[in-house]
């Protein structure tokens, strides 16, 4: 009974954890767009989730505010304190909206991220950057990290204590205090 | 056990009469499951050493990546097929089948019936598969560069070692049914085929650990630094080498081992470059320092660690064996102990120096370079671990050669 009250409640919590991502997934933002001067160019960025979930892709919306038909990238840098490696999308233009770019982008790891915007277009190259927070929907403590981690443990060292009294039971009814190495050679 | 108590062959080994052909299924099923097992578990640990090399070069941004899916698709596998062995097993014990009975099975919640490895091959993989959700969510939390000393990558270590130490006893139960027979078959070397399996298994663990040496960051204590990284290599060298001596009986079975160690941890290393420059850049993926991978001379060699300690445990079987006076200082579990606590302790600084003489590229961390003075310093702690290993390497050596569960 021991044993299935702790692996509920470890099977309780990563439901918990997944209903909590479901939760963000549906709850989908949509932001208000914001103005960015990159270069020569004027632009609306608009993140479908602000501030978006770890792990879930958000789309990003750009719309040239002077209706030039440009191309580009976002790079997603992590700021200082966020240990992560940078995330690459393309953005580009659907065929009915020329002046308007769209990629999809997925964060990796919770903290403050720098989205890097490089634009190419009719007045040549041009970047602009803009910074967000990636957020998680349950922060697990670390104490209860290793507290869920170190069960198994536990139970192992109380199953090989009950190994110790096997070993016993099976020495002792093939008195066999001490089996001598090397019955037999190869 | 009272089957154990039965008349003994010259070995002392409890002797039976041939077994029934009805009892032959069981046989079957649980060898062929043990196996495929050992194949599942293998590419897991491969998948294993895969991704921390993916993670080193490349980052984590992702779980979906082919090391992750080579780890988890083995260790689903393997959890798979002892689902499906104990759920059988279940069914057979209750229809009465030989060979399915309670001398043969454990009960688990008075409910499924099935031999003990199983049910610990059954834990280990429902460990690892609660812990991989979880660390992936670890790593959204705190980022990519955990060592291995993080909550869930512990509870995932602690699961594949269960799942390991299943898998052997898995082997052991079925080798020491067949020692049993009247007539058992011998194969290879005169060793069963099923004790080979157990060897490999064993292997498996030793070699387990190795990519994880340079986890093991030294403690400081003042201006002086005790490495670490020589206890898991003396732990697990000094239990595997001496418990497959005991579980098979026979001279040679450690140095066997030790070999396939060798081979083992040589195809590991040959393969990851390739397996990395092929996958990285064909899934879009950049290494992070612009460095790729490089062959790891130094892991590739300290298996010559588990050669040498295997050789002396053989050397004093063998001396045993025939009838030898082994002095009695010389007697017991200790030495293979205290030879693998200092070895693991002064030759993978050793074999650095060595490579960094070399003209070949160093791509380890400066765990393994401690100087000598703070080598010295790591040696209790080596020696600690080498007979700790020693022991447990007897504890469970006397268990998996009698264990017919």
């Amino acid at each position: 009974m021991y044993r299935i009250g702790i692996y509920g409640v470890a099977i309780l919590l990563t439901l918990r954890l997944g209903s909590g991502t479901a939760l963000a997934t549906n709850g989908v933002q949509s932001t208000q767009g914001q103005s960015l001067q990159a270069g020569p160019y004027l632009v609306q960025v608009t993140l479908s989730q602000n501030p978006p979930s770890v792990g879930q892709t958000f789309t990003i919306t750009v719309v040239s505010q002077d209706d030039l038909a440009l191309a580009g990238r976002v790079i997603a840098e992590p700021e200082n304190g966020t240990d992560a490696i940078p995330a690459h999308a393309n953005l580009n233009a659907p065929p009915d909206h020329p002046g308007t770019l769209v990629g999809i982008l997925s964060l990796s790891v919770r903290g403050d991220w720098r989205l890097i915007f490089e634009f190419n277009g009719p007045l040549g190259p041009a970047s602009a950057s803009l910074s967000i927070t990636a957020q998680v929907p349950f922060d697990m403590p670390t104490w209860l990290g290793w507290l869920i981690g170190l069960i198994p443990l536990a139970l192992f060292l109380w199953w090989l204590w009950r190994q110790g009294h096997y070993r016993h039971q099976l020495l002792e009814h093939t008195g066999q205090e001490k089996p001598g190495p090397g019955e037999q050679g190869l | 056990m009272e089957h154990l108590a039965g008349r003994v062959n010259d070995s002392g080994i409890p002797q039976e009469k041939f077994v029934p052909e009805s009892d032959r299924g069981e046989r079957r099923l649980r060898q062929v499951a043990a196996w495929l097992i050992l194949y599942l578990l293998l590419q897991a640990e491969f998948g294993l050493a895969w991704d921390r090399r993916w993670h080193d070069l490349v980052g984590r941004d992702q779980f979906w990546i082919p090391p992750h899916i080579t780890l988890y698709s083995g260790m689903a596998g393997a959890g798979f097929v002892t689902l499906l062995v104990v759920l059988l097993d279940t069914f057979r014990y209750y229809q009465g089948k030989p060979g399915v009975d309670d001398e043969a099975t454990i009960s688990i919640f008075g409910l499924f019936h099935a031999p003990l490895g199983f049910v610990l091959l059954g834990f280990g993989a429902l460990t690892d598969l609660v812990a991989a959700p979880l660390d992936n969510y670890w790593h959204e939390l705190y980022g990519i560069d955990l060592t291995l000393w993080s909550p869930f990558h512990v509870m995932g270590t602690i699961g594949g070692i269960i799942a390991g130490l299943g898998l052997i006893y898995l082997f052991a139960s079925e080798a020491a049914i067949e020692r049993a027979y009247d007539h058992p078959g011998h194969g290879f070397l005169g060793l069963l085929p099923i004790e080979i399996g157990a060897m490999i298994a064993l292997a498996a663990v030793m070699e387990f650990i190795l990519p994880a040496l340079t986890t093991f960051v030294p403690i400081t204590a003042g201006s002086a630094q005790i490495p670490t990284y020589a206890m898991p290599l003396a732990l697990a060298g000094a239990g595997c080498l001496l418990s497959i001596q005991r579980l098979t009986g026979k001279t040679g079975a450690a140095t066997l081992t030790a070999l396939m160690v060798w081979i083992e941890s040589l195809a590991t290393q040959t393969t990851i470059p390739t397996a990395l420059n092929l996958v990285v850049p064909r899934t879009g993926y950049v290494y992070r320092y612009n460095t790729g991978p490089v062959f790891n001379l130094t892991i590739a060699l300290v298996p010559c660690i588990f050669l040498i300690t295997a050789l002396i445990i053989d050397g004093l079987a063998l001396l045993g064996q025939r009838g030898k006076t082994i002095p009695r200082l010389l007697r017991g579990t200790w030495l293979p102990g205290v030879m693998i606590g200092i070895l693991a302790a002064l030759v993978p600084p050793f074999l650095v120096q060595l490579q960094m003489a070399s003209s070949l590229p160093y791509e380890g961390s400066q765990v393994l370079q401690p100087g000598w003075f703070n080598t010295l310093l790591g040696l209790p702690v080596a020696l600690a671990a080498g007979l700790l290993g020693a022991f447990l390497g007897a504890f469970f050596g006397d268990i998996w050669h009698w264990n017919r569960r």
